[in-house]
This record gives C-alpha cells, structure tokens and sequence, in this order.
C-alpha cells in the first residue's frame, strides 16, 4: 500500500460515520454482523485456496530440485541445488510477507483480548485479523477476473456463427491485441492480465502458454515487463510462468520485438520451456485475396514507420529508396515523390488487411509483413529490416538491387488468382498461424492436433476394397491430409442387411483396404447405412469433403479447398461457373461444414437464402489426367447422386 | 505503552559553508570504508577514491580508513593533497590486533570504523563491499548514517531470491542512502525490495580525467583507424572485431584496428578459442611499440596491430591517436544494470564509439545516435560511412563527449552536494543560540515523520515525542513532563491530544494544532481552548476557511501549509509510451471514484486504443472496515465488472501492485488523475507533477486552493478532453515540465519545512490568494 492509501484509509477509519471513542469507552463491542461474518469465512477459504496454490508452487520446484539431484552426480549436486534455488521467483518475495504474516499473527495472538494498534474493539482486531492479511478479503483478489468470460473477448469477434472450438486448442498468455486477433478464428485465446492472470489461467483450461515479447513493449497491458523499472511487473511474469508449470502447462517465449529495446530478458528465455524467434504467422482469415479491388495503388510503399533505432544499413536503404528521414513527421508528408518508395506509416492492427489490399507493391519491413502482404495478392520486395528470405519475396541486400526489384514489380502488374493462390497455398502449409500453433505445439510435446477450422473429412461411396484401395492412395498423396475418411458401401452392398454375411464380409474387406490410412493416422471406417448423409453423420471432423473415388484429384485438392476455407471462414467452398475467390450465391460444394450434408440440413438451393456463407474457387487442374473439367463434373455429378434429398 | 521519547539532535557544528578552501570550517563530516585494496588499481579502488573527492568537494571532512598497508601511493597521493581530506592507516597506526599484509577482516574493519567514529561522530558513513556491509549491519553500527554501496546485487528476477531480498531489505533498513550506479539499477531494487524505496539514490560512476596527451595530431592520411581497449574473450567480439580491416578493405576503406591489452580469455566451452584470438591478432608486440611520441607502429597486412597490455594513461594514448573507439559486445552483455565505463573513457578523449543499442546507452547518447551496431554487418557499415562523411564522426564525437561530461568528479561533487543537503538539512544558528525544545504529541504520526526527521537534522533544536498509542489514549504522566518541558508543542491531528494540551499548555511555551480532514467534522475542535493554541496549521486554504467558518476560531491562527512531497526521489525519466499511459494511485475508498477514471479513459478511447490506465492501490477487500459495507462492495464490483466486460475497457486497465515504489512506477505514468469527490490534499497529483506527469484533476471542493486551476476540469468528459488536446510528445513533455515547476515551487519539502521552522518561533499570517496557493509569510 502507497502512504497516499495508507493516509486515506487511515481517514476512513476514524470517518464521522464510525461511532465516536465516547461511545466505546465502555468497551462495547461493535457487531459486525451476519454479513461480516459471511464476509469472514469466506475470507478463510481463499486463505485455504492460496496456501493451496503456493503448496503447488512449492511442489514444483521440489520436484525440479529432484530431478537435478538425480540427474547430478556429486560434484554437481551442489551446484544443481543453487541452480534450483534460482529458479524464478518460487515463493520469492512472497517469503518476507509469509513472515510478516506470521509474525502479525503471533503477535496478535500475544494481544489476544486487547485492542491495540488502533482497534477500537477486540473483534475488530479479530476481524482485522483475518482479513488484514494482503488478499485474504472476502473472495478477495479474484474479484479482478470473477466478470471475465473466458475467450469470449476474441473469439465471439472472430468466429464464424456455429463453429465448435470445444476440441480446439486452447492459448493463455502474455499477448498482443494484434496476437490474439491472429489466434482467435482458429484457438480460444486467453489474453492475461498482470492482475488477473493467475486466476484467468487457472480456470481457462490452457493447452499451451505464450508469452509475447512484443506485449511486453510500450503499449500494452504488460508494457514495461522486461524493464528494471517495472520489476513489479516482470515478477507477475515469473509468478505466471511458475504457476502455469505448477499446472503442468508448457509455457513458450516469443521473441518478436527487437532484442535491443528489452535486453533484460534473457531469464525470462530460460525460466520457460521453449524460446522461439518470430510470431504467430500469418491469419489467413484477415490477410488473403478475397475481393481484390480491381484498381491498386500502383506506386510502391513502405508500411512502416521510419524509427530513429534503424540500422545503419537499413536507413541507409531506406534513405535511398524513399528520401524520408526516421521521425520526419506525419506519414502522409514523408518521403520524396521523385524515390521509387513512399513511407505510409505502420498500420493498426485492424487497418493493415485493408491497407495491404489498397496497393500492388510493397517494400516489406519484416518477413511477417511481407507474408502478410503477400497474402493480400501484392508484390513484395524485402523484408528490409530483417535478414530472413520470404518464398514469393523479392529479396533485396541493397537500394539499388530493391529499386531494380521494385521496378519489375511494377513492370509485372498486378498478380493474377493462381499465382496468388500458389502464395496462399504455401503460406497455407508453412506459415499460417494453424501451422505456426502446431510447429509450436510439437516444440513443447503437445500432442498433435490440428485446428477445428483444418479438421476435414473425406465422403466417399466405393464398390469394393479395390475402390477402396484406390481411394486410400489417392488421399495419402494430398499434401494435406484429411482427419478422417468415412466411406459407404455402394451398389448391392448397399442395400443389404449390415448383418448379412456376404455384408459384414465386404465391409471387412473394404475396411482392411483402408487399413493404410490409419497406419497413417488417419482416422477411416466403413459407416453404417449408405449415402453422404451416412457417412456424415459418422464424421467427427467439423468440415467434410466429398469425394468421388473415380476421380484422380490434384494432389493440391484438398489443400485448396481448406485454404480457401481458411482465408473465407464460409460454410461450404466449392466451383462455380466463373468464379473464383468471391463469395456467391450458388455453388456445389466441395467441402462444407459436415452438419451440411446430414439429414435434416437445409436444401444446398436454400444454403445462401438462409444466410450461409458459400465461397467460390477455381480449382486447380491436374495436368496428368486433365480432371480440372472433370473434377468439377464428377463432383458435381457426385453431389447431385448423394444429394440430400431436397 | 510508549512514553515521550527523548531525541536529542547532532552535535552543533561550527557554523561553516560548503567551499573548498582549505582552512574554510566544513560543516558536515563523512567516514568512508571501501573493503578493497588501494594498492592494486582496479575499477573499485578508483570508486573510493572518487568517492573521497566528491566528498571533499562537496564541503565534507572526510576520513578515509585504508584496509590495507600502504605499498603504493598512486591513489592516495591525490587524496593526501585534497583539502579537507585525512587518511587513517589502521595497520600502520596499529588500531587493531592481527592486521595481515592482506589487510583488514570485515569484523576488523566494523571495530575499527566504530572506534574512530567515536573519537568524532561523523555525520555519514560511506561504505562500499558485501561483506563488511553485511557485518556492519550485523552489528547495528551507524544506523541512519550509512550510506551504502553494493556490488554484486543481483540484476534479474530469478537471482532475487528470498534470502536476496532479506539481506538487501536489512541493508537498506539500517542505511540512510543506498547508491546506485544506473537508475535502471536503482528501479530494479526499489521494485524487488520494499525497504529500499526512498532510500537509493545515484551515483554514476566517476570517470577519471584523460591524461595529458603530449605529442602534435596526426595530418589526415585517408586511413581509419579503430581502436579496442581491454581483454580479448569470445562474448567481447574481438575475434570478430579483427575481420574489420579485410571487410573495410573490400568496400574501398583503408582501416587499421589497434587492439590494446595482453589478456586472452581461457573459454572452456570454446577450446580453441585462445589459439584463434593470438592468430588473429597477429604477431606479439614489441615493448613500447607505438608508444614513444613519434614512433607510429608497423602495420601488418592485416591491418590489425596489437599493442600489448598498456597502463590506463598509455591506452588512452593510444586510443586518442585514433578515431573510432569500439565497444561492441555480444548481446547477453546487454542485460547488465551497469554502465560500462569504456564509452565514457573513450567521451573523455572526444572519440566516437561503435557500441550496442540497449536502452541504457540510448539514454546516454540518444536514440538518433549514429553509432549502434547489431552485429558485425553494422560495424562494417558503420565504418564505412563514417569514413565517407566526417560529419557523422563528428555528431557521434560530441555525443559521447557530451555524455562523459555527466561523469565527471564536478558532477559528482554536485550530485553529493545535494544528498548532503537532503540528508542534512540544517538551519544554521548563530552561536550562543540556546536549543528551542519541541514536542510532538499525537496518535499517528505517518504524516508528520518527514518534518520529524527534518527538525531532528536542526542544531538548534532538542526533539521529543509524547507517542499516543491510539486517539484518545495517552501517559497523562508523560504528557505532563513534555509539556512542562517544551518550548513548542505540536499536536498532530485536533483530536483528543490537541484538548489536553490546550488544557496543559505551559504558559509561555507555544502550542501549535495541526488538523487533516476528518477533524473537521468530528466534535474535538469545538473542546479545544483556542485561547491557549497560538498557530493552527491546515493542509489547504479551504480547509482553513471551513476550520474557520465551523468553528469560530480567530482566523489570524489559523494558516495553511502544504503537504510535501520529496522531490529528489521524484524526478525520474520517463519511460517510452508513458504519454498514453494514465495513472491513478489509491482507489480506496470508493469517494476516490475509481469510475469516473473509467469514464475518463473510455471516452479517450472512443478516438484513441494507445490510451491504458494503471491503478496502483490496494485492493478494497483488504481493507475490512471498507469491504464490510454494500455500498462499497457494490461500487467496486461495478466498476470490475465493466473493466472486466466493456470492450473499450477490457485490457486497458491494469491493477499494479500497491507498494513504496511510486517514483519508479510513475516513470510509466504520462497523466496523473485525481477524481475523488473529497480530499483534503491529494498527494498523488503531486508526486505525479513532479515526475513529469501532467495532471488531471476534478474538480473538488478546494482543488483550486491547492493546484493551478489550468490541471482542473469540472467533469470526466472535460478532463479526457483536456488529455486529447495534448497531441504530440513535444507538448506533452512541455506540460509537464510546468507541471514539476508547479510542484516544486509549491510543495517541495525543503521550503516547506523552513516555513514550518519559522512557525516554530513565530506567527506565520494566513496565505491571502484565493485561487493559487501560496506560502504564508511568503514575500
């Protein structure tokens, strides 16, 4: 408590309202009351409840002393001690006010039955007692998140209506605002606060805990974290990474803010489970190319701002290229028009997709910039500032080769769909933030898990095993493999009795031919009954495909249905006649949400009346078989032969 | 149950001043230990010995204990000659038993120390070393004196551990000033240990002057050289520094790299490291190679010329013959909260330096500085430039000139000038003066220990207490014998002690009454004997005018001083991002109006998301007499659950940890709010002001009695708006700027407690300005 507090709430103690001394002198006792002595007990249990989590605390670094010792042999088993005892922060500070708490206790109990220390009665000092301790009040300190809604901040914004993240991964942590728009569409994500972040946490069910380097900058609720000045702040971190270990939550640190503006951070790299350079990847679901506008800014800009802190090497460029100093004032007046690059500032968070949308060429400042930008269908050279190499970047070590680049950018027009489809499809794969999470889950030994949004199913109606069979081949060669593949027995199989022998007999064949899918961990079984409603119904994967086994599909099929599905977040992606990468009205589905094709979903015709959303795209052809047409065709005749009856 | 406690001040010193002159009475005197040998010159003899000038030059007589025997006198010859200065030789003067050639124990030093301060108390004690701080505070020995200085504190969270903390809280418990050598240092340990706030202070290192540098400049030659001073280990990057002349070289540079020191690190994890270093610096040098004026060393292909190990006068030679200094190091370096000396050394001789950005050394340089590398593509660039366009050496040259001139023993000199006068404020008396005897009586004396701790500093006063253990409870003994015995009584708070002592006054002695807030509505003023009180002293005008108007009092006794804040603990440079970040400190009670902050920063957030908000308090359930009431439950479960729920507001707010280290905290603060229905003074405003925050006030009754009426705004709409209307940094920082000279001028404790001084002796008139305050008896 600040003396300032201390001054007030010592003014309050002695408020008018209270009764005066003269009506004490005879030793009265004040009541508290039934309220207080609620007020008491429930102050007891949060003690019980505290002492509970500090035990947990205690617990872990016993267990980690453990390990050390046993791992040591003698001449380190000293040094693994000290090593423990170091460990961030367990029960740290805390200690000098466990004493204090327990030296007030004593001495409280030496006065028992005397008011002192200002205590006008003994049960105040009594009630004093019990709730004077530093968050013993009544339900005390988890009042800071008892209105907090777990996830609902982000995720209500950013997902589709419907969509069930019950089996989604879960993310805690120390995150930008800029973070957590990039993780809700696909994760329930949990943004901690420096007061509340013990208790969000506990109850949030995290699957992982990040911790964000760059919510540790200026700005954010965590500013400062990383600076001595802000110790206070930077020891609610440790507290935060030890219970999140006391909770068996693997907690990874990401550095995506420039090392040289918090250089004090090192402990935290070490304190948790995997420190990894970068962010959270791309969203696909904010930065992509739906909708393009068909005119765009043709000159090539610069989304960043001009800092002071650039390297010499890149302001060197970036004098050169834009004729801007760093700092040199709004956005709108920086730089020479006569350079080939204009400075438009760093956008929001929420500004950027639209921003990036707005121009053809950028001059990228980082590799997360420039796949961002990438996304939106632009040309990009770059990223300045840093020296990674961008797959569909222009690299560029020097103003003259950037300029060159530039140039030829703005020689090669504006990108058309497939190109920007095969960015999308690779960004899809390595770089978007599905992809980052489940990198980042396999570092810390997570099971893996894809998102719900990249769950999909397979339908498939086949004859016999060897339809089977050749239905299991040609989904293992997609990049992107489904969660799971459902098949139904077509052709007399169909109709017949699930009991009958020759139908068991051909259910066992066909499912010993997909056999090779779940070698693969792939899920797959022959449903019960017939038709893509069956086989739907079956499915546990959120989004299903259906797939005619007849059909020699690209290998990039599915990739490109879930890609699209990921940057439109429609219910049902599918061809329709010319177009691609819009939304529409009318369309065959290739993959939709799986309680689309079960019994009693709505008539495909109906699905834009009744609000759905249905996402356009031109598939890719395979060059082999030319199925481009007649994939279109077989999935369409497909469809309308497993079509819900409407 | 506690009688009056008899406090006796300093002995009264000569009346002196802070000059230098040699026979010029020093007013203040300073014993100083350092638990190091000033036989080996090292960076810490040569903090004992800056300390001792700083010292000396700052008005003090200083005694200097040496732990060791005399060997070499480089070090002390400066200090021998320094006026004001006497050095102790504990094992030449056989003060002690059992002094070895490695010089004194702690335990040794702590005996010793004791028993030469009391031949002649000293009014601090300096001390600088783990361990003998350890058993000086062991034996209790210069409690309130001690002005510490600690190495090896620990600089990272997880090294803080709980026995750090305990040591490091006993420390700062038994010291009057800990000394920090950053102010990143500094907060960190105020952050980590609660005893230590308002404690440390600063003391940067002292960087010695540059040696005479004989011999005429070198005519330009179109070669660069840089130049490397101290040891060569992997994490210093002097491997990679010896690339430098081959990759200048192949970008058209001519470039040299003089590489001065003899000590090639041993990395055990890198074996072959040693063998790589000597390859890369080429052929050992010759003796004095280079050194002799005239005699410039031969060059190898490489374009690296080792120099060999040098004193430090011989590698700043060395180091002024070139024209890039290098202090670039491998990352991990950066995390320490010390401030390597090599660039103010290379400042001193008016080179530029090539070093890492961190925050600290933006600090010292600018942010803008032309000189930060990240790694050795920088350094190459940075080279290169440098050697194209002389105007970049030039800036970079003036930066670290400019910086190193922060360092200097004058700048020492002041910084310990004004520590001095902090911790020894003194009145002088003419001599012959007899001592004033004052009293203070009163039941929670929290408010009133800094005039305390001022009065008990005045050689011309004698200081009891008569302690009340509760409001209305007392010694009538012991009241007595302090009444009898006072000149000057002060009754902390008008409440039962200010009726016995207006009941019991001594004729002739003077009774003054000081009255808060809560008194005013209560029933004590109206049974106090006015007749027999001289002065009553309220906290603002308008408290003076209700004292006033309630109570009937003569209005001729009753004045107003401020409270006070300290202003050398405030003073703090901003953090970045501090200009949308809004402060608010103490939210209990709910008169505070914790909502109305929220209304603030909603509203700002509407236009603007950078806008946070940083409460800083207890919690209200901590605080039983506060939580046992609905209403208060009930305001504070509402203004959660829209924290918690509204979307311009959930993450925008954060709840800080309450504690001592408000200085260090208000570093993150741009705008300071105060939104109370009622207060009496808000300090919190205050503080803010005079770290730079610019504050923003509601407008309660009397306000315009205590602050400017520019920082007050009639509701939260007018006070967001009032925020908005700072658009950029430039206006923000000059915001506040007026706002700190606002402060300092009105509630800055020195002046303050003069004119308490004065009360103690004479009737002070009543402040007449109604809408600014000013002192009473003020010119």
């Amino acid at each position: 408590m600040t003396d300032n507090e201390s001054a007030d709430l010592a003014l309050t103690v002695y408020a008018p309202s209270e009764p005066d001394e003269a009506d004490l002198a005879d030793g009265d006792a004040v009541d508290p009351g039934s309220a207080a002595h609620g007020i008491a007990l429930a102050a007891e249990r949060d003690q019980l409840a505290r002492a509970l989590r500090d035990t947990h605390r205690q617990l872990a670094t016993a267990e980690s002393q453990l390990m050390a010792m046993k791992r040591s042999a003698t001449m380190e088993l000293g040094q693994a001690i000290v090593a423990a005892a170091k460990r961030p922060w367990i029960g740290g500070p805390r200690l000098p006010k466990h004493l204090y708490r327990m030296w007030r206790e004593r001495r409280a109990g030496r006065a028992a039955g005397g008011a002192g220390n200002g205590f006008r009665s003994a049960d105040e000092e009594r009630w004093a007692r019990i709730l004077l301790d530093a968050g013993a009040g009544a339900a005390g300190d988890r009042f800071l998140a008892a209105y907090t809604v777990p996830g609902l901040a982000w995720s209500a914004a950013a997902r589709a209506e419907g969509q069930d993240m019950a089996d989604g991964l879960v993310v805690a942590g120390v995150l930008t605002d800029a973070s957590c728009a990039a993780l809700a569409p696909d994760v329930t994500a949990e943004q901690l606060l420096p007061h509340d972040a013990a208790f969000v946490l506990e109850g949030s069910g995290a699957d992982l805990v990040l911790i964000e380097a760059a919510a540790l900058l200026p700005g954010g609720a965590w500013a400062h974290a990383g600076d001595p000045a802000a110790t206070d702040r930077g020891r609610r971190l440790a507290d935060l990474i030890d219970l999140a270990h006391a909770l068996g939550k693997p907690v990874i640190f990401l550095r995506n803010a420039p090392s040289y503006l918090m250089p004090y951070l090192d402990w935290l790299g070490t304190s948790c489970d995997a420190e990894v350079e970068g962010g959270l990847g791309v969203q696909l679901a904010r930065f992509n190319p739906i909708d393009l506008p068909a005119a765009r800014g043709a000159v090539p800009v610069y989304a960043g701002h001009r800092d002071p802190r650039e390297g010499p090497a890149v302001k060197r460029m970036l004098d050169e290229l834009t004729g801007s100093e760093p700092d040199s004032g709004p956005a709108s007046a920086r730089g020479d028009r006569a350079r080939p690059v204009r400075v438009i500032g760093e956008p929001s968070w929420r500004a950027a997709p639209g921003l990036y949308r707005q121009h053809a060429v950028f001059l990228a400042a980082t590799a997360a910039q420039a796949r961002e930008q990438l996304a939106c269908g632009a040309r990009v050279v770059g990223p300045v500032t840093e020296d990674t190499q961008v797959s569909g970047a222009a690299a560029a070590a020097e103003a003259g080769e950037a300029a060159r680049q530039l140039a030829a950018a703005i020689a090669g027009g504006h990108r058309d769909m497939s190109e920007i489809k095969a960015t999308l499809l690779e960004l899809f794969e390595a770089h978007a933030t599905p992809a980052r999470l489940a990198e980042l889950a396999r570092l810390v030994e997570l099971p893996p898990r894809p998102v719900p949004g990249r769950r999909v199913a397979v339908l498939a109606g086949v004859r016999d095993a060897a339809a089977a069979g050749r239905l299991a081949t040609r989904v293992l060669g997609q990049r992107l493999r489904p969660h799971e593949v459902r098949v139904w027995l077509e052709g007399d199989m169909a109709l017949a009795d699930p009991d009958n022998t020759a139908s068991r007999a051909a259910r066992e064949q066909v499912g010993g031919a997909l056999a090779a899918l779940t070698a693969e961990g792939i899920v797959a079984g022959v449903v019960t009954g017939a038709g893509l409603a069956a086989a739907a119904r079956a499915a546990v994967s959120p989004w299903s495909a259906e797939w005619d086994p007849q059909v020699a599909y690209p290998d990039s099929y599915l990739l490109e249905l879930m890609c699209a599905l990921e940057c439109s977040r429609a219910d049902a992606v599918g061809p329709a006649a010319g177009a691609d990468y819009v939304f529409t009205d009318v369309l065959d589905p290739a993959v939709a949400r799986t309680d689309l094709f079960r019994d009693g979903a709505p008539p495909r015709s109906s699905w834009a009346r009744r609000g759905l959303r249905l996402f356009a795209i031109a598939l890719t052809a395979d060059d082999a078989a030319g199925p481009a047409a007649s994939t279109a065709v077989s999935v369409v005749a497909g469809t309308a032969a497993s079509a819900v009856a409407e | 149950m506690s009688g009056p406690q008899a406090e006796s001040g300093p002995e009264s010193p000569p009346p002196g001043d802070d000059g230098t002159a040699a026979n010029t009475p020093r007013s203040r005197s300073a014993l100083v230990y350092g638990d190091v040998n000033l036989n080996l010159i090292d960076g810490s003899a040569i903090w004992v010995q800056s300390m001792v000038l700083a010292l000396a030059r700052a008005g003090c007589a200083v005694t200097l204990v040496l732990k060791a025997p005399v060997q070499t006198d480089r070090l002390l010859t400066p200090l021998e000659g320094e006026p004001g200065v006497t050095i102790r030789r504990p094992a030449e003067e056989q003060l002690a038993d059992g002094i070895t050639a490695r010089g004194l124990s702690p335990a040794q030093a702590s005996a010793i120390l004791t028993a030469v301060d009391a031949e002649h108390r000293h009014d601090i004690v300096v001390l600088r070393g783990r361990h003998l701080v350890s058993q000086v505070v062991t034996d209790k020995a210069f409690r309130g004196r001690l002005w510490t200085y600690l190495t090896d504190i620990p600089q990272s969270i997880p090294e803080m551990t709980p026995d750090a903390v305990n040591w490091l809280a006993g420390v700062a418990e038994a010291s009057q000033y800990v000394l920090c050598q950053t102010e990143e240092l500094r907060c960190f340990l105020e952050g980590s240990v609660a005893e230590a706030c308002g404690k440390c202070v600063l003391f940067p290192p002292v960087v010695p002057p540059a040696p005479a540098l004989p011999g005429t400049p070198r005519d330009p030659d179109g070669v660069l050289r840089l130049v490397y001073t101290g040891k060569f280990a992997p994490r210093w990057n002097t491997y990679e520094m010896t690339q430098l002349p081959g990759l200048l070289a192949a970008r058209g540079v001519r470039a040299e790299l003089h590489m001065v020191g003899d000590k090639i690190h041993n990395d055990p994890a890198d074996p072959g490291y040693q063998r790589r270093m000597r390859v890369a610096l080429g052929d050992p040098p010759a003796p004095d190679a280079g050194d002799s004026a005239g005699a410039p060393p031969v060059v190898p292909a490489s374009g690296v010329v080792w120099r060999g190990g040098h004193s430090r006068e011989g590698a700043m030679r060395i180091a002024a013959s070139c024209d890039i200094g290098l202090g670039w190091r491998h990352p991990s370096l950066d995390a320490s909260l010390e401030l390597s000396t090599k660039v103010l050394e290379f400042g001193m001789l008016g080179l530029p330096v090539i070093l890492n950005r961190t925050p600290m050394h933006e600090a010292l340089l600018g942010a803008d500085y032309p000189m930060f590398a990240r790694d050795l593509r920088d350094v190459t660039a940075i080279a290169e430039t440098a050697a194209a366009d002389p105007a970049i050496m030039k800036l970079a040259a003036s930066r670290t000139s400019a910086a190193a001139a922060e360092y200097t023993l004058d700048k020492a000199a002041g910084r310990i000038r004004r520590y001095l006068s902090d911790a020894l404020p003194r009145v002088e008396v003419a001599p012959g003066t007899g001592v004033l005897k004052v009293a203070v009586a009163g039941h929670d004396l929290k408010f009133i220990t800094p005039l305390l701790d001022y009065l008990r500093q005045q050689p011309g006063l004698e200081l009891r207490v008569d302690h009340w253990p509760s409001l209305g409870e007392h010694d009538e003994e012991a009241s007595r014998e302090i009444s009898r015995w006072a000149d000057v009584v002060i009754c902390e708070w008008c409440g039962p002690n200010a009726i016995w002592y207006s009941e019991n006054k001594r004729p002739k002695s003077r009774l003054i009454v000081r009255l808060h807030r809560f008194e005013v509505y209560a029933r004590y003023p109206y049974r106090v004997d006015i007749k027999a009180v001289d002065q009553v002293v309220t906290v603002n005008k308008r408290y003076a005018e209700l004292v006033a108007e309630k109570t009937g009092w003569p209005t001729r006794k009753i004045i107003a001083l401020p409270n006070t804040v300290e202003v050398g603990q405030l003073e703090r440079p901003k953090l970045d991002g501090a200009r949308f970040s809004l402060g608010f400190v103490g939210m209990v009670p709910s008169r505070k109006r914790i909502d109305l902050a929220l209304d603030v920063l909603e509203e700002l957030r509407r236009d603007d998301e950078r806008y946070m908000l940083c409460v800083k308090s207890g919690m209200p359930w901590d605080h039983w007499w506060v939580w046992q009431k609905p209403e208060e439950r009930g305001h504070y479960a509402a203004a959660l659950h829209r924290i918690q729920r509204s979307p311009l507001l959930r993450g925008a707010v954060v709840f800080d940890e309450a504690g001592r280290d408000v200085p260090a905290w208000l570093r993150r603060v741009g705008f300071v709010l105060s939104t109370s229905d009622d207060e009496s003074t808000h300090v919190a405003p205050i503080e803010g002001m005079v770290s730079g925050a610019v504050p923003v006030i509601r407008h309660w009754p009397g306000a315009e009695t205590v602050y400017d009426t520019r920082w007050i705004h009639e509701n939260p709409q007018e006070m967001a708006a009032a925020i908005a209307a700072i658009r950029t940094d430039e206006q923000w920082r000059e915001a506040g700027a007026v706002a700190r000279a606002d402060a300092i001028e009105t509630f800055e404790s020195r002046k303050v407690f003069r004119v308490w001084y004065r009360l103690l002796t004479e009737n002070l008139t009543p402040a007449k300005q109604v809408q600014r305050y000013s002192l009473p008896g003020a010119p």
